[in-house]
Parts: C-alpha cells; structure tokens; sequence
C-alpha cells in the first residue's frame, strides 16, 4: 500500500505541472460556472414571462385589446372569442408555468451552498465530464506509449496494474478537485449576483437539498471513479490517444442509444437523479428513460462486465508491456 | 559462475513473423558481452525481452537467477538504456531521475547526482528535458541505468549521438561497471567500439544466433582468420546469407 501511494504521489508530481489537464479542468470548471450562470437567469426570465402572461389574461385585457383593433376588424366578434378562449388559454399558460417552476426549483439548487455540489455533479458525471477524463487518460496513459516514455518508467516498475491504477486514481483526484473548485464557483456566484438577481421561486428546504445532493454527487464519485479506471483501462490497451478518444466518443454514444433502459447511458440518468427535459439546464446527458427496475440493479452486468474484463486482462496479461 | 542474465532457446513471434528463433545467450558478472547484427536482425527486441519489457513466446530467460517476469528487488538489480531514449520532456535531468527512482522505489540518497555527475550532465541537472540535444538525452538515459548501481547492465547503442568525448566516457563507465562487478550486454554498430570493449560477441542474423564466442575464439589477427572484427561480422554475414540461399534453393 505504502508503495502504490509513493506511485500516486509520483503521478501528481508528473501531472501537476502539465498545461493540458490544467487546461481542460479549467475551461470545465469556468464553462459550467458560466453555464450555471447562463440557466438561471434563462429560468428567472422564463417564470417572469410566463407570470405576466397570466397576469394579462383577464376579461379587461380583452376588452382593451378590442379596442385598439383596426377599424375593418369588427371588435365585438374578436372580444367575444376572446372572452370565450380566455379560460383555456389561461389553463396553458398555467402548465407551462408548472412545468418553469419544476425548472426553476432544479435551478434554485445551484443558488444553495450543498445543493451548488449536487448541481455540479450534474455536469461532472454526464458528457462534458466524461469526456474530459477521456482526453485526460488517452493523454497521460495512451500517451506514455506514443511518446515512448513508457520504457523508462517500465524499466522500473513492471506490475502494470500498479502504475495504471495510480493513474486512474490521480484522474479521480483531479475531477474531484475541479468538481469543488466548480461548486466552490457556482455557490460564489450565487452569493454574489445570481440569488439577488434571478430569484427562483423558492429556496428549497434543508432535506430537500440534501437529498437532492447525496443522490447526485454520490453516484457522481461513484461515476467518475468507474470512468477513471474505464478510461485509463481503455487508453492502455489501446496505446494511442487519437484513437483513445475516437474509441471512447464511440462508446459513449452507444451507452446512451435510448433503446433499453438497461444500457449505461439510462442507468447512469436515473441513478444519478437526472431531471428529464433539463439536460441543457443542469446536465448533458440523454434523458431518462422510464424502467421498473432500480439503476443499482441495472448498472450490476456493466459493473460485472467491467469487473470481468479487467479481471481477464489481468489474468492473462497477453501483451508486452511496450 | 552464474550469470546474471541466462537466455535459453528465446523465440519471439508477432503474428507470423518470427523475430527471434532459438536465441542462447549468457551474460556473466564483471564481464562486456557485445550483441552483433545488422537492422533487423533481432537484438534490440532480446534487449527488450531480457529488461522484462516484451515476453518470449517460447524459452526462458534467467535475470540474476530468476525466471522473468522480474519481481521488484530483481529489477531494482537491472539497469537499461534501451534505443531512442524518451523522457518527460517538461521535467527536469535530475528531476527525472528522481521521478523514476521514486517509480522504482528506491531512496535517492544522491543517487540521481552522482548518476548525472558520471555521465557529464551534472551542469545540465537542472535544465529541462526539452532543451537537451540527442546526445544529452542519451547519457541522461544511461544515467538512468547506472543510479540504481546494476548488477546487470543492458545498453543498446549507447554511442547513439555521443561526440568522441561521450564514447570515451562510457567506455570508462563501462569499465568501472565491469570492476564493481556488474555484468554488462551491449549491441552497437561501432564494431571497433566492440572490439575494443567485449570479452565476448554474439552475433544475431535474422533472428538466430550466427556465431559467439570470446575475442580469442574468434581469431581476430590471426594470420588465417579475420584481420579485425569488421572482417569478421561481413564474413559471418556473408555465411548466413549463402546459408539462407542455399537452404531456400532446397526448399
């Protein structure tokens, strides 16, 4: 144990200084701060404009409206539909407000210290953050082959497990660390402009949020762990980071076909709590699709088969090592 | 003796090609053994195989007595520097050397320095990879191999891009490698290089062991062998590709 995290400190040492992760993590963590920006001001606006269509739809609009009509319009035939559709038009608007307040709530987390980390797990643990560990790992693993620096470091430790679960969890440590710095940014946000300027409905109470939070950023480590060593399992075999990342992107989108509630992609959107018809709002990811059995039941072949494959990597190691 | 690196029968496919076909080889401590033969011909994939980087499809391989693959307190015991050396180019020379020493598991204790200090890079220890020319790269790989002080030395063309000052350094480093005991393997294509460092040869063609023995085996100088080693590798040559005619024209 002692000497694997000596493995996971060398691995820090030899990112820490790299442009590109720092890079990549950055522009993630400043895209979803802007975006969690970006959301709710387009959640206030909407609920705003909603509310003063309602607050419009009375018989004395009707009749005002009637009245600065064209004189060729004939103005008693149009207040009288307008009276006459004014209860059904008031019923739509009344849905659509139902459904920017279920948004605007979803949002709301974001303006909340706990819920901003839930809130940012979102976007973590769907595309923008998986793809970020996908480039990463096809860098720092793939890359130590097509760069050959793989020979050196092999020359001192061939239990390659070793190295490459240091690598999957020194990714895992970075995510985790630009999701904080992320949720640090979207509470600070929220502090400083976006709670006084896009109110949203309702600050939702404590055990909501924690809810909402433990769902999201558990299952959001749990994701990215298995992503971590997914990719870095992924880059090793294949050893070449352009083709890494094209193997990955193609993986990824198969996971998220919406044909069975049984592939990852499903699994992943109810485990994590995904709110469906939001996933521009607080994730990327497809939506959730509707199943009677639980996403820890679901995800248990996926994790068996990952499980598996490694296990039959390991057992017969049928490739050299450079 | 006991060799530090024993080869038995050591054949290597990828796919159909054959790269190596039944090569034998022992390297002893305190002892140059030079690995011979054109491009191609197989020598820096047994270097490769004998590091524990790339597995023998068939034979076995004995690195300080032990069958591969090499746990850690064997292959703290082994050093390489293998071709086209390639290194972390944001890193520091020294702080190279420490990241594969922490790698190894070993304390640095001075190492990475003095490593540095016996290839001629103690003034550039604390300049970037990057900005090292083919030839500093090169003794920064050899440094590499020497910091864990190696009972078994592998080195592939270590003159690779090294001034006549380099060569002259490594030749003495190799010399103070054989008096501290450490068993030495190296392939290079300066034949009087070789000659001039080797107690014995092996050369490789097309896979198989063509010829080895010592230097006196070999008869250079001798009035009816060959006058010098390069005499002697473009007769081998010559041999293994009359054999391989003749035994194609068989077939």
């Amino acid at each position: 144990m002692k000497s694997w995290l000596r493995l996971l400190g060398c691995e820090l040492r030899r990112t820490l200084p790299r442009l590109l992760p720092v890079a990549i993590l950055l522009l993630l963590t400043v895209g979803i701060t802007l975006q969690a920006l970006n959301v709710q001001r387009v959640a206030h606006n909407n609920l705003q404009h909603v509310r003063l269509g309602l607050t419009k739809l009375t018989p004395e609009s009707c009749a005002k409206d009637a009245a600065n009509l064209p004189p060729d319009v004939p103005a008693a035939a149009f207040l009288k539909d307008c009276l006459a559709g004014l209860e059904g038009t008031r019923a739509a608007y009344e849905n659509i407000e139902a459904g920017f307040v279920a948004s605007a709530e979803q949002m709301g987390m974001a303006q909340h210290p706990l819920g901003a980390v839930g809130w940012t797990f979102g976007w973590f643990a769907t595309a923008p953050g998986l793809l970020s560990v996908l480039v990463l790992a096809a860098f720092f693993t793939a890359g130590e082959w097509s760069r050959g620096t793989a020979v050196p470091l092999l020359l001192q430790e061939q239990r390659l497990w070793r190295l490459l679960s240091a690598k999957a969890a020194v990714l895992w440590v970075w995510s985790l660390l630009a999701a904080a710095a992320t949720s640090a940014g979207v509470w600070l946000l929220a502090v400083t402009h976006t709670r006084r300027a896009f109110p949203l409905h309702r600050m939702a109470a404590a055990d909501e949020v924690s809810a909402y939070t433990l769902q999201r950023a558990g299952t959001g480590l749990l994701v990215l762990g298995v992503a971590c060593v997914a990719a870095v399992g992924l880059a090793a075999v294949v050893r070449m980071p352009l083709r890494t990342v094209l193997i990955g992107v193609l993986v990824l989108a198969l996971a998220t076909l919406p044909v069975t509630t049984w592939l990852p992609g499903p699994v992943l959107a109810d485990g994590m709590g995904l709110s469906r018809g939001l996933n521009v709002y607080d994730h990327l990811w497809t939506s959730a699709v509707d199943s009677t059995a639980p996403a820890a039941v679901r995800a248990l072949p996926w994790m068996a088969l990952l499980c598996l494959a490694l296990w039959q990597a390991w057992r017969t190691r049928p490739r050299d090592l450079v | 003796m006991t060799p530090v690196l024993s080869c038995r029968g050591v054949v290597k496919t990828y796919g159909k090609r054959t790269v190596l076909d039944g090569v034998s080889l022992s390297v002893e401590a305190g002892r140059v053994t030079g690995l011979l033969g054109l491009n191609g011909a197989g020598k820096t994939t047994l270097m490769r195989i004998a590091t524990g980087l790339v597995a023998p499809t068939a034979g076995e391989v004995h690195v300080l007595g032990h069958a591969l693959p090499m746990r850690p307190p064997v292959l703290a015991r082994v050093g390489a520097a293998l071709d086209a050396p390639a290194f972390y180019r944001w890193m520091t020379g020294r702080g190279m050397l420490r990241a594969l020493l922490d790698t190894a598991g070993l304390p640095d204790e001075g190492r990475a320095d003095r490593a540095l200090e016996r290839v001629g890079l103690a003034d550039a220890a604390g300049r970037r990879v990057r900005t090292f020319s083919q030839g500093m790269r090169q003794r920064l790989a050899i440094a590499a191999a020497l910091m864990k002080e190696p009972a078994l030395l592998i080195l592939d063309e270590p003159t690779n891009g090294l001034d006549p000052a380099g060569v002259r350094l490594i030749r003495g480093i190799i010399a103070e490698e054989t008096a501290r005991g450490a068993g030495i393997l190296i392939s290079s294509h300066q034949l009087d290089e070789i000659a001039r460092l080797c107690d014995s040869i092996v050369m490789i063609s097309q896979g198989v062991v063509s010829a080895s023995g010592t230097i006196e085996q070999l008869g250079l100088g001798a009035t009816d062998g060959p006058q010098d080693l390069e005499d002697w590798f473009f007769a081998q040559q010559r041999t293994v590709v009359h054999t391989s005619v003749r035994e194609g024209g068989a077939a």
